[in-house]
């Protein structure tokens, strides 16, 4: 690495002040080009190891790479000189920022050659000019302020070479990587249409469905708003031809991840063909919302792999030690059910089998950040309250220059985001604690995903993974703190503790709050449904549901040879309704319930 | 023990060997999932579940739509095997996602391979429960591969399923569907706890 990216990495690393605002921007392509694409030496094999500096076996038939290293791609499709992707580069040396004039040709012919290539996917015209309208706009303005990697034409041409390429498929019923290709022409039609829709209108269109891909989507919409959108179009043309992609990192570590094909099988939200209000109102993930899930998903497992020091999918998917799959874990052996989501992470056994793990990717704070470093997000991308970490440094096994933003108040969340955007034009990747969102009912601890970023009027905006329908709009300073502040997250009905005597400066816990499941959420819990007791309950309530449930596992255990106690649980039945029944007299309620019976309770052996 | 407070639910009296299982809020949305299970059959592989579930997200306007349409037939039998499928399809099709994961069944997905249905519906109906309709649904979550009854039966990736879904918020323009399920790993313990989950149904109370 020359000093000059040194430096700038290691001042990237300190993006998060607020003072810090958006002096370095448009740097990073530059970074990219003039120092780390070196032309490789054709004669280096693939390196065993996952992650390498730039030349890991970037095959010249990737097109993108191909254009680095002025090697023509196996298609003929086209040959480069080195650098020449970059040729914003020298735009913006000239002042220009990369910005196409009203009336360029070149933009014009992008663009057609976009909204012509859509209309082919089976995009009705309207939609197909809708979509490269809106696409233009945004890329136009992120050349205005700086913030595009390359010139708006260029990002265009490239979006559009990877829908061509989608669309084309790997001309065999194999992908090259040796993977079957379960894709039908209808399958790729439908990727290019969501993943112009994504491009067109992050905010409607990047949707996680009734998937837990919450951090893979809020990642996906951070990259679609960044200064490359362009790369989430090469990611998806490279996996679902290839069966692999090459990933990098700012300081151009690149990894190859491998996809298990079955992953890209349409499930019954992506099958569903194109639809702007399915897919976009209606907050269903659509395929290319699946097929980039499954890719990140399985970049999470591999990160996973490598801090456990075994194999990951660069070495093959029949080699990984964790998999993901993004639909249909059925195949792995996960069960299918109805408060399932098709999804699976799976652990390989010592003798080869694949063992379910959970129906997300399991991704703690850490690990989110592990994810947006490794996919060449921006350092600091992903913002948690200050409280949610122990001292800020990661965990071992993980890159010691992670950088998670951390916040102290709703205040202080507002500057760092108006920060963060006015460097990179990005939301954030915020943390927040889904039943203490606006209308969650404070019931429980499920840290979620969400994208955040601050309006010109000063208020902070999550952004949801469910279309535009289900964000949660502007929200006032003290909603944003209570979603954000694990001080604030008291189960409704719960008592909170006072500080501990002889610790006055110690955070106070709620009650329980070492009492295993009851944990409030911090920097190791995964980002998923979070466990914790019934939250309706009072204190009292679960102390004297503890104490029947105990008295009753007792009598289970003394009985356990002759199973008979059926009546003292008719008994404690009865009982609870005779108490009920009191209660609704006492407050002049009608009592109308069915008395319990003793045949209610038997039981057959 | 007492299942309280639970969406629409405000209390119902679980079978007496029925104790806290899992419980799992967020990740989708404003989501829940509270099992509950007897001890003894609560591993991965035998189990007998009773769950309170919240998707997390209200249905779209075309699915709340449906789904209030149907529930407005209460009581009624839409389907039930061996019936003819023929009107049952355009009333499965209309309600989309709204039934969720059991949507995608024999009767609206017709694919093979990797796409085919992972639930074989066996009755599908809507009824009263102590006043409030509900839409009933059983039958069994089942590995894609597998289309016969008797080959679905006994594998281990097979679950049988009863559920009961409802309208949580009538009064507002999208419908939050909550369900209430019996979900077990085998039909011996499905009819082992149905006759107990169908009794404790009835000691359901509302939220007013």
């Amino acid at each position: 690495m020359s000093t000059t990216q040194k430096e700038l990495t290691n001042n990237n690393d300190k993006v998060e002040s607020p003072r810090d605002g958006g002096e370095r921007a448009g740097v990073k392509a530059r970074i990219e080009a003039a120092n780390e694409f070196q032309p490789a030496d054709r004669s280096i094999s693939a390196n065993a190891s996952p992650v390498s500096k730039g030349a890991f076996d970037m095959s010249p038939s990737d097109s993108t790479t191909a254009k680095y290293f002025g090697v023509q791609d196996k298609a003929g499709e086209q040959s480069a000189n080195p650098g020449s992707d970059k040729s914003s580069d020298n735009k913006q040396d000239a002042g220009d920022k990369g910005l196409d004039k009203p009336g360029d040709k070149t933009l014009d012919k992008a663009a057609d050659n976009y909204r012509e290539t859509l209309i082919k996917s089976g995009l009705s015209p309207e939609l197909a000019k809708e979509f490269t309208d809106k696409k233009i706009e945004s890329l136009n303005k992120k050349a205005a302020d700086g913030k595009l990697d390359g010139t708006p034409a260029e990002q265009l041409a490239r979006s559009t070479e990877s829908f061509e390429k989608i669309l084309a498929g790997p001309g065999s019923e194999r992908l090259e990587n040796g993977q079957h290709d379960n894709l039908t022409k209808a399958d790729r039609q439908n990727i290019v249409k969501d993943l112009a829709a994504r491009e067109a209108d992050p905010d409607k269109y990047v949707n996680q469905g009734q998937h837990m891909t919450c951090v893979l989507e809020s990642g996906q919409k951070q990259k679609l708003e960044g200064s490359d959108p362009a790369k989430v179009s090469e990611q998806i043309a490279s996996v679902v031809n290839k069966g692999y992609a090459e990933v990098q990192e700012k300081d151009g570590s690149t990894r190859r991840v491998n996809v298990d094909s079955r992953s890209f099988a349409p499930d019954s939200e992506s099958r569903v063909p194109f639809d702007t209000s399915y897919h976009g109102d209606a907050g269903k993930r659509g395929m290319a919302g699946q097929v980039y899930d499954a890719l990140s998903g399985q970049l999470a497992a591999d990160l996973k792999s490598e801090r456990e020091g075994k194999p990951s999918s660069a070495q093959g998917i029949d080699k990984a030690a964790n998999v993901y799959m993004a639909a249909h874990a059925d195949t792995m052996g996960a069960l299918p059910g109805q408060t399932k989501t098709g999804e699976g992470l799976f652990e390989r056994q010592p003798n080869g089998n694949m063992q379910f793990k959970a129906d997300n990717p399991m991704l703690d704070v850490w690990g989110m950040a592990h994810l947006n470093k490794a996919m060449g997000g921006e350092p600091g991308a992903v913002f948690a309250h200050r409280d949610m970490l122990k001292d800020g440094h990661p965990p071992q096994g993980y890159p010691q220059d992670l950088k998670i933003t951390t916040f102290g108040s709703a205040q202080e969340l507002g500057q760092s985001l108006a920060s963060f955007e006015a460097k990179t034009g990005q939301p954030a990747q915020i943390l927040v604690n889904a039943p203490f969102l606006p209308g969650g009912g404070e019931n429980g601890h499920g840290l979620h995903a969400m994208n955040a970023r601050i309006d010109g009027s000063g208020n902070i905006k999550f952004d949801n993974n469910w279309g535009s329908n289900y964000d949660k709009g502007a929200m006032s300073m003290d909603q944003v703190d209570k979603a954000t502040n694990p001080q604030r997250w008291e189960p409704k009905g719960s008592q909170r503790s006072e500080t501990h005597p002889d610790k006055p400066d110690q955070a106070p816990q709620h009650r329980g709050g070492n009492r295993g499941s009851d944990s409030l959420p911090d920097e190791h819990t995964l980002i998923k449904p979070g466990s914790g007791r019934n939250p309706n309950e009072t204190e009292s309530e679960y102390a004297q549901r503890q104490a029947l449930e105990k008295q009753e596992l007792d009598k289970q255990n003394k009985n356990k040879q002759s199973n008979n106690d059926s009546g003292a649980q008719f008994q404690r039945a009865l009982a609870e309704w005779e108490m009920r029944r009191a209660t609704a007299e006492r407050s002049g309620q009608s009592f109308n319930d069915r008395r319990p019976s003793e045949a209610d309770f038997i039981v057959p052996n | 023990m007492l299942l309280k407070q639970a969406g629409a639910i405000k209390e119902m009296l679980l079978p007496p060997d029925f104790a806290e299982g899992e419980k799992q809020f967020g990740g989708m949305g404003l989501n829940w999932s509270l099992t509950y299970q007897p001890k003894q059959f609560s591993s991965d592989t035998k189990f007998a579940r009773i769950i309170s579930y919240y998707r997390g997200l209200p249905a779209s306007q075309r699915e709340t739509t449906a789904f209030r349409t149907t529930l407005l037939t209460a009581p009624k039998v839409i389907w039930q095997e061996p019936s003819d499928t023929g009107a049952v399809r355009m009333t499965l099709q209309e309600l989309g996602d709204a039934l969720g994961p059991a949507a995608d069944n024999q009767l609206t997905n017709t694919l093979d391979g990797l796409q085919a249905p992972r639930f074989l519906i066996q009755s599908i109906e809507t009824k009263l429960l102590v006043r409030k309709p509900v839409i009933a649904i059983k039958g069994l979550f089942h590995f894609h591969e597998l289309k016969k009854l008797d080959e679905i039966l006994g594998h281990p990736q097979t679950s049988h399923y009863y559920g009961l879904l409802y309208d949580a918020t009538p009064d507002q323009e999208q419908a939050q569907i909550q369900e209430l399920m019996l979900s077990t790993s085998t039909k011996d313990l499905y009819d082992r706890y149905f006759p107990a989950f169908e009794r404790s149904l009835l000691t359901i109370r509302w939220q007013a």
